[in-house]
């Protein structure tokens, strides 16, 4: 395990789901630790900013929320360079976006290699939870995630667990 | 009619916004007047006589004739609080993304490779400007 102390290691982490699985909302629950009902699709990219301390190093993660769908991916392929991560995101309460998550999964697999992949399923706040825990199962044998969270960014459930995770992978790098 | 502005100093950039509206309208039904600014001289003076408040959003590139667009987004931002603005551009790197958000762009989108993705981005951009 490598220790970097007194200096900040930043890293790239990009969000991939189809519309409105939550990726906005996740990354203001981390970037600002705050909550929108309001919907308001992403047309290109936001950026999200945020230091974790860890282990007494410190990582910046720049998070890059990018707008959903599986064609604007594959028509926008320049917002894909150096990635530490990817976060694939499905909502528990829409099987189709879980359905659909080996199809991001592939992507990231063709576009960045090297990035880790993790799993994000989404609002498990909402009554709807545990509806599609079967087909969720389907997709993680289908997959290999480096691990799964299950989020609310509404309570911010799972939400800095998954980061701070990162961060300990970006640390013992 | 809606009404937007583009500031865009490449002129078959210019030419592709034209008919990629001019097609929304005929698929769509949706018009839009657009008006262009393609250089930073006496900006102040050009967006003030230029956009009114039937403008609904504006679309700017990063770089105009080398000079970077962020001031005069500020610029732009300060004096139309409510205008939607979108960055486009063909080569931004995350340093210029940060920088087009503190300067108070609502989006960020690289521009598209084909007629086809810049026009769906379009209609987005005109659902999202009127819902804003």
């Amino acid at each position: 395990m490598s220790i970097n102390t007194g200096s900040i290691i930043k890293k790239k982490i990009c969000l991939l789901g189809d519309e409105g699985v939550g990726k906005t909302s996740l990354s203001n629950r981390f970037g600002n630790d705050s909550f929108s009902e309001e919907y308001k699709s992403t047309l290109g990219v936001k950026l999200f900013n945020k230091n974790i301390e860890y282990n007494g190093s410190s990582v910046n993660f720049i998070v890059w929320d990018l707008r959903g769908g599986l064609e604007f991916y594959k028509q926008n392929k320049y917002y894909y360079n150096g990635e530490f991560a990817h976060i694939v995101m499905g909502d528990i309460t829409n099987p189709d976006s879980i359905s659909n998550i080996p199809l991001y999964y592939g992507e990231s697999r063709e576009n960045y290699l090297s990035s880790k992949v993790f799993l994000s399923i989404s609002k498990i706040d909402l009554p709807e939870y545990d509806l599609f825990e079967e087909d969720l199962s389907k997709v993680e044998s289908s997959c290999s995630f480096e691990e799964t969270f299950k989020t609310s960014s509404k309570t911010g459930q799972g939400v800095n667990e998954m980061f701070n995770r990162l961060a300990q992978l970006v640390i013992g790098e | 009619m809606l009404k937007a502005l583009i500031i865009e100093d490449n002129e078959v950039d210019r030419q592709l916004y034209s008919l990629a509206f001019e097609k929304i309208k005929k698929t769509k039904g949706i018009e839009v007047s657009l008006s262009f600014i393609t250089s930073f001289d006496d900006f102040e003076e050009q967006i003030k006589s230029t956009i009114s408040p039937e403008f609904i959003f504006t679309i700017v590139d990063l770089n105009l004739n080398g000079m970077k667009s962020f001031p005069y987004i500020s610029q732009l931002r300060k004096e139309f609080p409510d205008l939607y603005i979108l960055a486009m551009s063909s080569a931004a790197n995350e340093e210029d993304i940060s920088s087009a958000y503190e300067s108070g762009v609502n989006d960020f989108y690289m521009k598209p490779n084909s007629q086809a993705n810049l026009r769906e981005t379009l209609v987005r951009l005109i659902s999202r400007a009127q819902n804003e």
